[in-house]
Formats: structure tokens, sequence, C-alpha cells
């Protein structure tokens, strides 16, 4: 059978195949495509395939209304290019709740925000006033975009990414065959146009493996064949840049997530983790660093690093830098106008310097930049919260909160890395990013950083999540703490989590529905840990004023806790033990703000109920401990306020109520004390020790300290993280070491100085504990120096200083606001003379000088009626001037000494004529006369030592007993003596008077002052001076026996020093006695040539010669010899 | 190396911009919502300057909503949540302009109106945009193509004669735009159905 098939039944293609074709996937032959033309019924099928009901009656709604929408109103133009201006990074800051649209940078923004009616016409004439253009986006198809680019060469695959600067597509480079990216620059002015070209030049120009190459750049060509076309967009021949493709996407996609993924895994796993995350991200950092140099090298500053623009490679090993000052929004040489209309592109990662007006920005941008980055990567949030304007402000005024406070994983270094390159000025971040890149290697390889902890917020920061386990009586003081460190705009976060953590603690605790007893106990464990706050550790918090302000607030908190505890309890019997406690407790917070009457009050009250205490309910070394510590509060208080006297009974009776169950203990069990009791056990024998110390007796406070100090390295073996065991240890050698020093036994000190220093060493740099072990150290340093010093190893000596200064400095760059570090600093200094003057090192001791001058005028300036910093500053410079002489520059030193001079006198005038601010005056004045004396000028001498004398006379009509200026009367006499003695015509009779007076008064100093070295020399040195006078009297005989008497006296002196080192002045005193001798032997021999006398002499002078007579001194010996063997 | 766009993949533009890097999402989201609330506000009376502060607080409470998940697509249209926000907006804007509280059951009674004009102007903007978007992504002769037989309606086989192409042609370009038309409107409504 063979029957026309009719068109419809044999030609109609089934509707999967007119599908396919539609889609394009599959062409159709030509036989069906004829068929179609003419069948109704593939024609109707078609239609119903090419039409859509729903947008059908769309399209027709539309179509009835056609209307002009409102939307080409001015008013709207001018929110979109507002809105616009905005980027997604900052509109991130959406999140934090911040609804406040972005402000100028200038506007003050303390006021409220202005109305809404009113933003958007403030904005419009900012933008009107700009001439600005729309950074508004042109998304253009890809076909239409590959027809403008060079013809037959790339190939737009799709877009990557846009901003406000522009937009970046994949793209294929047919002729070199290799994916690249394109990035089409938003319309820009000419002037922008010149200066991208010459930077696409020069970063064509860098290559460097971690900088985004840029393969070619030019401008889009004019679409002439396309009708639709927007025309703006006609007219401006975009720019474009061809740059090398990376597939690993940008550093945004890295993200802190271990604590999420590995939520199964152990503790320990989860650590080593997070440790190799953050490893990663620094080396990674690392890398973008080193891109960052290069360019840095080639004097191109970024200005817009984010993680936006730091690409990953395809294995994520290493990053490329990429959007080399493109980014026009935050250009430095910009205008104003560009500034404040288009600076809201990326606020979070911006520098201080950046946001704010008139600062000129420099590599250290980049530093800044790539740190706030690193601080994104690591917590997950960006460093400053809120919304563009909020932003803005902060990063012009704060600094971000600490890092590990948001993310307790991150490794310290880390966060010291990162808050380092942070530093809102930028000559305290990292000086170069090679430097920056070097220390994020240092941390990947574990090594120690080289950049120092930063900010005493962190420092706060860190107390605060040591003691998590606060209970809900503690959430403002918490929120306090964060609002008075880290700035309110910061704190708001830290504030959130902070308050809903702990709130949810509060809540469990009451939906638990405790009996009152167990509230009770919760009570006094809140009151225990508020306590240990309010006495441990607030000490050890930062003594910026803010945090002073906090440690106020939290024991005005502890204050009021304790006396509502005691309102409620007082006289339950059940309580004694914590009541005492509350009682003990209001007595360490009156302490701590110096309210005496109250201390004893409470101390009082304590102790009388600690004593009602019960055995059976509390164990006895419980109750002794409370006690011991209860009287150790107020005899600190004492020792402290001076009255150490006071102090003492109150420490015995401590120690006697450790003691005593210490005893009992031991008759009972042969057990050790528990760990408590022992730690106030050795604290109260510390504390006895200071008081004997201050009362004079140092003999009996050695052996406390000594047991104490067995005490403390004992507890501390048993709780090796518990820093302050090892702290108190170092202080009873330090303190031992003083009563060394004092007692002149320097190596014994320097043993002691030695052990403290190793303990401290010890201290964990980590612990909060280690900012005031650093104050120690500093301490340690300068007692090592003096010990050496008086050891006569100057080397050495002239080492711990300069280590007693180095730490000041670090100390200072970490508290700048306390003024004791800059103290350090400058009494480190100033004693560092004294080795340098002995070793000769003149030089480098005018330079370390000199350098301190701006340290006391940094101190001057912070308290301008401090008369001791003034007066301090003219000590130095007259010491400076005073080197310089000995230095062989005579003249140059008179007229800074004069100056000097005349300033003390003024300053010595403020302080109310104390004696001890006029005595310097007349040391100068003796300064002066000794260089008079040098320059011979006679006459001048003498007018200084009047000068000196007369003011000496004056504090000595006063302050008769005031020992050092006798001293320094006995020194002007010995310095007239020697010019008298120089003086050939000189008048014999007054060179004796004064000889006379010299040693009178010598004998009174040295009678006076058994116990001072110093004063024990005049004597000799006053009958040198006697005797040289009785030789130039030709008196020899006489004149033989006082210098014996001299040497007599010397040879008692030198005994008691180490032989090693003598005494400079000790030795030249006794040279002086020597050459004296012998001069009188030879005039007053009998046989001037007896061979036994030859042989003395020549002894006496090889002696002489040991101790530093030098050729000139001895020549006059030799002529003599020549004379007289004639 | 065929990298085509997959429209079918691409978010929607409120997913876009919950993503931070996505910087193309902000311009387009006030380019395409930016004109639509504006437009309701001046067709609701406001002023122009009441309008452009009204269009920019929703337009970030929109941006912030979606970020913060206050926006679920699974629990009802993009459209309708919009219209919360804007309703909200012009209610307070009214509020403060006329400095006077207005009893709520005023406000209820006028609200219902709101949302008819509302729901209407949504439709057709959103339309016209994806028209407009569509457009882009097509020549001329395809567009002129679609346009007659599909949005004038006039019969193919005219069309096919007036621009002297094939019947076939134009079924394919029709395909394609509506296609495109389809997947536009999916995005900016957020909604495959209307």
């Amino acid at each position: 059978m063979s029957t026309t098939p009719s068109p419809h039944e044999v030609g109609c293609p089934t509707t999967r195949q007119l599908r396919e074709w539609l889609d394009g996937g599959k062409e159709l032959s030509e036989s069906i495509q004829q068929h179609i033309e003419n069948c109704q019924r593939c024609s109707a099928s078609l239609a119903a395939m090419t039409d859509d009901e729903s947008l059908h009656s769309l399209a027709d709604r539309s179509q009835t209304k056609p209307r002009r929408l409102f939307s080409d109103e001015p008013e709207f133009e001018n929110l979109r290019s507002l809105l616009n201006a905005w980027s997604l990074d900052g509109l991130s800051q959406l999140d934090s709740g911040d609804l406040t649209p972005p402000e100028a940078r200038e506007s003050d923004v303390v006021h409220p925000p202005p109305r809404a009616g009113e933003l958007v016409s403030t904005q419009r004439a900012k933008l009107e006033s700009t001439h600005l253009d729309s950074p508004s986006l042109q998304i253009l198809s890809t076909d239409m975009l590959s027809r403008r680019l060079p013809v037959g060469r790339y190939v737009i695959e799709r877009l990557i990414a846009s901003g406000g600067a522009g937009a970046v597509y994949l793209a294929y480079d047919q002729r070199l065959q290799r994916e690249v990216a394109i990035k089409i620059l938003a319309r820009e002015s000419m002037r922008d146009r010149q200066r991208f070209l010459r930077e696409a030049r020069t970063l064509a120009d860098l290559e460097h493996p971690n900088v985004v190459r840029i393969f070619d750049f030019g401008a889009l060509e004019r679409e002439v064949d396309r009708l639709n076309v927007d025309p703006q967009l006609e007219q401006s021949g975009q720019l474009y840049l061809v740059m090398e493709y990376l597939s690993g996407g940008t550093s945004a996609k890295l993200g802190f997530e271990s604590t999420l993924q590995n939520s199964e895994n152990s503790a320990v796993e989860r650590k080593a983790n997070d440790l190799k995350y953050f490893r990663n991200l620094a080396s990674l950092l690392a890398t973008a660093a080193d891109g960052l140099a290069a360019a840095h090298a080639k004097g191109l500053v970024h200005r817009d690093v984010k993680p936006g623009n730091l690409l990953l490679n395809a294995d994520r090993t290493a990053i490329k830098v990429a959007d080399f000052g493109l980014a026009r929004l935050s250009d430095a040489d910009a205008t104003q106008v560009t500034r404040t209309g288009d600076l809201l592109g990326t606020p979070v990662f911006m520098s201080p310097e950046q946001v704010s007006v008139n600062s000129t920005i420099t590599s250290a941008s980049d530093t800044y930049s790539l740190g706030a980055t690193l601080y994104q990567l690591m917590t997950g949030i960006a460093p400053f919260q809120g919304g563009p304007a909020a932003v803005l402000r902060q990063v012009a005024e704060s600094s971000p909160v600490a890092p590990r406070l948001i993310n307790a994983a991150i490794p310290f270094d880390l966060e010291t890395i990162c808050l380092h390159a942070m530093e809102h000025e930028p000559a305290s971040r990292y000086p170069s990013m090679e430097q920056f890149a070097a220390d994020l290697r240092r941390f990947v390889a574990g090594e120690p950083i080289a950049a120092r902890p930063v900010s005493s917020t962190t420092k706060v920061m860190r107390f605060l999540r040591r003691n998590p386990s606060f209970t809900s009586i503690l959430v403002t003081c918490i929120v306090l703490v964060c609002l008075l460190t880290a700035g309110s705009a910061t704190a708001a976060y830290v504030y959130y989590h902070q308050n809903q953590n702990l709130e949810m603690a509060a809540n469990s605790e009451r939906r638990a529905k405790r009996s009152a007893e167990e509230a009770l106990k919760a009570s006094i464990a809140a009151a225990d840990d508020l306590l240990l706050a309010v006495t441990t550790e607030s000490d050890l918090l930062p003594r910026t004023p803010g945090s002073q302000e906090v440690v106020r607030k939290l024991l005005e908190r502890a204050r009021d806790y304790f006396q509502r505890f005691l309102e409620t309890n007082e006289g339950n019997v059940t309580l004694t033990y914590q009541l005492a406690r509350a009682h003990s407790g209001l007595g360490v917070v009156a302490m701590r703000v110096g309210d005496a009457a109250t201390l004893e009050a409470e101390t009082e009250a304590a102790i009388a109920l600690i004593d009602l205490i019960p055995s059976t309910e509390i164990p006895e070394s419980k109750r002794a401990e409370l006690k011991c510590d209860t009287l150790v509060v107020l005899a600190n208080y004492y020792i402290e306020a001076g009255e150490a006297k006071r102090a003492i009974p109150i420490l015995l009776d401590a120690i006697q109520t450790c003691e005593s169950v210490d005893e009992q203990a031991g008759d009972e069990a042969d057990e050790e004390s528990p760990d408590g009791l022992a730690a106030s056990h050795a604290t109260a024998l510390m504390g006895l020790a200071n008081a004997y110390t201050w009362v004079g007796k140092r003999d009996e406070s050695i052996p406390l300290l000594t047991t104490a100090k067995e005490m403390f390295v004992k507890l501390r073996s048993g709780e090796p993280d518990n820093q302050s065991y090892l702290r108190n240890a170092a202080a009873c050698h330090m303190t031992l070491a003083t009563i060394a020093l004092d007692l002149n036994k320097a190596t014994e000190a320097k043993l002691h100085l030695a052990d403290a220093l190793v303990l401290l060493n010890e201290v964990d740099e980590n612990d909060a504990i280690s900012l005031r072990v650093r104050e120690m150290k500093i301490k340690v340093f300068t007692n090592l120096a003096l010990a050496e010093r008086r050891m006569g190893n100057n080397v050495a000596a002239k080492a711990g200083y300069e280590a007693a200064m180095e730490e000041s400095q670090r100390m200072i760059e970490l508290e700048p606001s306390i003024t004791s570090h800059q103290w350090n600093l400058v009494v480190a200094s100033l004693n560092s003379g004294g080795p340098d003057i002995e070793l000769g090192t003149l030089q480098s001791l005018v330079e370390r000088w000199q350098a301190t001058v701006p340290v006391l005028d940094r101190l001057i300036a912070g308290e301008p009626d401090n008369q001791r910093y003034q007066q301090v500053k003219a000590m130095l410079q007259s010491n400076i001037a005073i080197v310089l002489r000995d230095m062989g520059k005579l003249e140059e030193a008179i007229v800074p000494l004069q100056a000097a001079t005349e300033s003390l006198r003024q300053h010595a005038q403020q302080l109310d004529f104390s004696s001890e601010a006029y005595l310097p005056v007349a040391l100068n004045h003796y300064e002066l006369a000794s260089t008079w004396l040098q320059l011979k000028q006679y006459e001048k001498t003498t007018t200084a030592l009047a000068e000196s004398d007369a003011i000496v006379n004056a504090i000595l009509a006063s302050d008769p007993d005031f020992t050092p200026a006798r001293g320094h009367l006995l020194d002007a006499l010995h310095m007239r003596l020697a010019m008298l003695a120089v003086q050939k015509e000189s008048d014999l009779a007054q060179r004796d008077s004064l000889a006379e007076q010299s040693l009178g008064l010598a004998q009174e100093l040295a009678r006076n002052n058994p116990d001072v070295a110093e004063y024990q020399i005049e004597l000799p040195r006053a009958l040198n001076d006697h005797a040289l006078v009785l030789a130039d009297a030709s008196q020899f005989e006489a004149a033989l026996t006082t210098a014996r008497e001299a040497r007599q006296l010397l040879a008692t002196l030198l005994s008691k020093s180490d032989s090693a080192s003598v005494p400079p002045e000790l030795g030249a005193c006794e040279k002086a006695a020597l050459l004296v001798e012998v001069r009188a032997m030879l005039h007053s021999a009998a046989e001037p040539n007896s061979p036994q006398l030859l042989a003395d002499v020549h002894e006496l002078l090889n002696r002489a010669r040991e101790f530093g007579a030098t050729d000139e001194e001895l020549a006059g010996f030799d002529e003599f010899f020549a004379s007289s063997s004639k | 190396m065929s990298r085509k766009i997959d429209a079918t993949t691409q978010p929607s533009l409120m997913l876009r911009l919950r993503d931070h890097s996505d910087a193309l999402a902000w311009s387009e989201f006030v380019d395409v919502y930016g004109p639509l609330i504006y437009d309701f506000c001046r067709t609701r009376e406001l002023q122009s300057s009441d309008a452009a502060d009204v269009t920019q607080e929703v337009l970030l409470r929109v941006a912030k909503g979606i970020r913060t998940f206050e926006y679920d697509r699974t629990k009802g249209l993009f459209r309708d949540w919009l219209a919360r926000i804007v309703l909200n907006e012009v209610r307070r804007n009214a509020k403060k302009n006329r400095d006077v509280a207005i009893a709520p059951d005023e406000l209820d009674h006028d609200s219902g109106l709101l949302e008819s004009s509302w729901d209407e102007q949504f439709q057709q903007y959103i339309f016209a945009k994806a028209l407009d978007r569509s457009k882009a992504h097509f020549n001329e002769e395809t567009w002129r193509m679609f346009d007659l037989s599909w949005l004038r309606k006039l019969p193919v086989e005219q069309v096919a004669r007036d621009l002297g192409v094939g019947i076939d042609r134009i079924y394919v370009a029709r395909s394609r735009v509506l296609k495109r038309l389809r997947y536009e409107v999916a995005i900016l409504a957020d909604d495959i159905l209307f």
C-alpha cells in the first residue's frame, strides 16, 4: 500500500526535536524547515512553545499603561550616584546594624545624624560642588565588549567582579592561547587617565612573582555598529588593562574556620590545626608583602591593599598583588574633592593617614592595610565595626580590638605582628615591607619575632580573658573595662559578645533555681574572683590613665558588694568565715584607695571574727591564711606610708599565726602545710624583712628574706604556672642585694641580682605579669651596674646601665603614658656616666646624654611645673658640659656650664630653698672653678669657688646636718690648695691655714660617717694637702710624719677594698701621699745618698707608679737624684 | 574553550548581595530597585527629596535584611517582603513630615490601597527592566523579530515577510529572547512565577 503521506503526518518533527532546535542545540534539516513554513500544526505548536502566559500578561499590563518614570528626576540621579559610590565592602558594615548613611569625613561626627530629609540634599550639594562623575558601573554584555577590544585577539568569557573603579572579566587571549583577566576601568578624568597610563607602564616594568603581571593596556574601541549603546559610554573610550589571570580567587575566601570544622576533634588536634591555619596565612601574607616591597622599591604605593586585591595562585601557596595604584579612590594626589566624595570604597582597610585630610600617603599606608587584612583574615571580622562613617572615624582615632579577644586561637605573636603593622603612627609601624615580611616568616618558622607587644588595650583584654568565670555581678565591670580601654566604638562589639556569654551564664544559673545556700556559695565565689581581681590582677594592669579608672571602678564595685553582703548577713554565726572575708576584702579596698581609718577598722573587725571561727567550720590552715593575709595588708600599708615600725608587731603576729598552724600540723601528722598558707607565710616574712630594712635592722632581715625566697621557690615548683611566686622570690633576692650594696658587699649583691634575673627571665613573656616583671628587671640592671661599679668592673657596669636603658625604652613604648619609665631611662642614663668617665669613653657618654635630653623634654612637656625635671635637665646639661671639658674642650664648656648653673639656681629657688636643690648649684660653681683652674685663670677660679662656698655655707646655716654640703666645702678647700700650690708666689701662711681648716673638716666628716667610704678618704686627702704645704714650707720632717699618717689611714682603707680594683679616688690619694713622702724623705734624710734611703725611695716611687703616677710627676725626682749624686 | 554564560546557574541578585566579594551586586541592586522605589514614592505623592530619602533608607534596609537572612525566599515573595519595607518607610516618612501622630487605623486603612498599587507597579517595573536587560544580549535583528512577533503580537508570517527572513528564525528568536526574559524576571523578582 502506498499512499502519499500527508505532510502533516510525515514531516512533522517531534516536540522534542523542535525544542532542541529552538534551544539552538541542533539544526533542522532543510526539508523540515520547509515543512514548518507550511505546516499549520507545527506553526501553532511553535507559537505555543515560544510564548509564555505569565510574561504575556505582564507585557500586556506594561504596554497598556506606558508612562514616564519619575526616576529620571535629578533627585533620583543624585541618590543613585551617591549609593553607587558605596562598594559592597563598605556595605558589609551594614551587618553590624549601623544604618547611618556615609557622611563626609570632615563633618562633625559628634552630632547626631541629620534628619534623613537633609541627608540627601547635603550629599547632593557635595556631589554638585565637586563635579563628580558618577562612578556608576557600566555593565557591558560580553560580546559587545569583545567587539570593542582589539579585533580577533580577546574573547570575553565572563564577568569576574566589578566595583566602583571598574569591572574585571575573564577572557581568552587567542593569539597567545591563554586565559587573561581584563579590567575595564570606569570612566575617568584626563588626569586620572594620565596617571593610569604612567602607573601601568611602571607596573609593566615590575616583574615580581608576587605581583600580578600586566600584559597589555589600551582604550576600548568605539562601538559604531550598535544602536542601543549608551551615548555617554560612547564618548569615553574607556581604558582597559590585560592582566595575568589567577584561578585561586581572592584571599577574602581564606577564613578561619577551624573551630567549626574540627569541633569533633580533640583540643590538641584543634590547636594544631589552628596553628597550621595561622602559619599558612602568615606565609601567604609574607608573599604579598614581598610583592608590595618590590613595588615600593619602584616608588609605587598600592593604596588599596585589601583581601579582594590579594589574589591566590592556583595551588593557593602564594599571593599575587593586584590592582596597583588603580584605585583612584585612594589616590594620594587626588584633590580633596575626590576624597570626600569617593572615599567610601573600603575604609575598613585604609590607614589613618589615608582617611585624614592633610596627611601624606607613603608605603607605610600599605603596611597598615596589609595589617588590617591580616586582622580580618585572622578574626573573620573587620578591624572596625559600624557604618562607613563610623569606620572612618575609628580608623582615624582608635586602635582595633585585640584580635585574640575575638578569636582566642590566634597566636600571641601573630597578634603582635598584626597590631604592630596597624600602629596608628606610620613611623611606629614596620619600617619597611621587607621587615613586615621577615617578621611574618619568623612567626611561621617559630622563631622569636622582632615586634614587641603593642597596645595596653591588649593587656587589659588579656586580663579579662584570664578571668572568664566572672559571674553576672561583674558584667558591668567588664563592659566598663572595655569601654574605657578599647574606645567606645570598638567596644560595642566586645560588649555584645561578652555580655551575651555572661548573660547566658547568669540566666542558666537563675534557671537552675539554686537553693539559698548554693546561691550564697555562688556569690561568695564571685566575691573571691572580685577580690582576686582587686588585690592581684588589678596590680598587673598597665598603669595607663584609662586602666587606673578601671581599677577604681572595680574597687568601688567590690566595696559595694562586700558592704551589701555584710548588711544582709551580719550576725549570722554560720557565716563567720565569709563575713571575716568580706571585712578583710573591704580592708583591701580601703588600702588601695589609701583610706587608713577604714583599713584599720575593717582589719580589726575581720581579725575579731576570725578568732571566733570554730575550727570545725573551717580548717585551721584556712583560718590562719585569712588572718595572715589580712594582717599583711595592714602592715604593708604602714610600710608604704613610712611607718615601718608599726608594721613590725603586726607582721610578727601574722607570722606567729602561720607558724602555730605549722607546728600543730607537724605534731599531728608529718604533712606539709597547704600551699595557700605557705604563700601567706612567705609573704608575711617578706613584709617583715622589708620593715626591718626600713628601720635599718639589715641583719635581721637577711635570714627572713632567705627563708621567704626559699618558700617561694618551693611553692613555685609545685605550681609552675604561678608567675607571682617567681616574682616574689626575685623580689627577695633584690632586697637582699640592696642590703648587700648598703653593706658594701658588691660581690654578694651581684650574686643576688644574678639570681633575681634568672628568676625573672623565667616569667612567661606572655603572662600579664610580664609588664611589672620588666620594671623589676630595670631595677635589677641598675643595681647590677652599681654593684659592678663598686667592684671596679666599669665595662660590666656600663653594660648594666645600657640594659636598664634599653628595657626602659621598651617600657616607654609599651606604656607611653607612664612617666616613671621615662624617668627610669633618665636615671640610668645619668648614672651611666660614672663607668664611661672611668673608661674614658667620653664621646659615647656625651652622645648618650645628649640623646637623653629629649626624653627629659618630653617629661617636662607633660608636667611643665615639675621643677625636679627642670633641675635634672639642667644637671644633665652641665654634666654634658663637664664631660666636654674633660675631653679637652675647655673654652667650649664654660658657657653651657654657666647657663646650666643659672638655670639650676632658678629651679633651686622654685624648690623652696631646699638643701638638696641648692647643692647642685654649688657643685656647678665648683666645676666652673675647676675649668677656670685648668685654663689657669686663677682669679676666676677664686671667684667661682667663693660662689660655691657662699651657697654651701648658706645651706649649712639652715641645715647644719647636711653632710654632703660639708663634703663639698672640703672639695673647695682642696681645690684652693691645689691652685695655690701651682702658683709659685703663693702665701704659705694662707695655705697652711687652709690646710688646717681642711684637716679639721675632714676629721669631723670621717668621724661622723664611719660607714661611708667616701668620707673616710677625706682625712688622708687633707693630710696629703697639709703635708704638701709643709714640704713647700721646707718643714720636711713634719711633712714626712703627716704623709706617713695619711698612708697609714690609706692602708686601712685599701685593705677593705678588693685588691683587684682600687677605687680611683683612693688610688689617687695614695699616689699623692707617696710623692710627698718621697720628697720629704729625700729632703729630711741625714744621709741623702745612703743605699738604704735610695732603695726605700725606689720602692715608694715604684708603688706611686702602680697607683698611676705619671712620668711628669716622677721627673722631679730624677733631677733630684741627678743633683744629689754630684 | 567554551565558557558561555550558563544562565541557569547564575544566582539571584538577592543571593549575590549576600556575598561580599560580589561587588557588582550592590550597584546592580541600586540600579534595579532604586528607580522602582523612587517612582513608587513619587506616585504616592511624596516630595522628590522625601522620595530620595525613603529610597535610600529602603535600599539600605533591604541590603541589610538580605545579609542577615531576614529575607527568606522560602517563606514568601520578595515582592511582598520589599513591600513591607517600602510601606514602613513611606509611613515613617509621612509621620515625620506631618509631625503629628496619626491614628493607627488611618494607616491601616491606607495600607490596602498602597499594597495593591505596589504589586502592579512592581510587576510592571520588573518586566520593563527585564526587557531592557534582555535586549542588551541580542543583536538588533533578533530583537526586532521578537519585538514585532511577540511584544507587538504581529502574525509570524507577516513579520517574516516584512523582515525578509524565514519563519523558523522568528521562532528561534522568540524562544531565545523569552528564555532570557524569564531568566531576567526571575533574577529581578527573585521568583520564577509572578
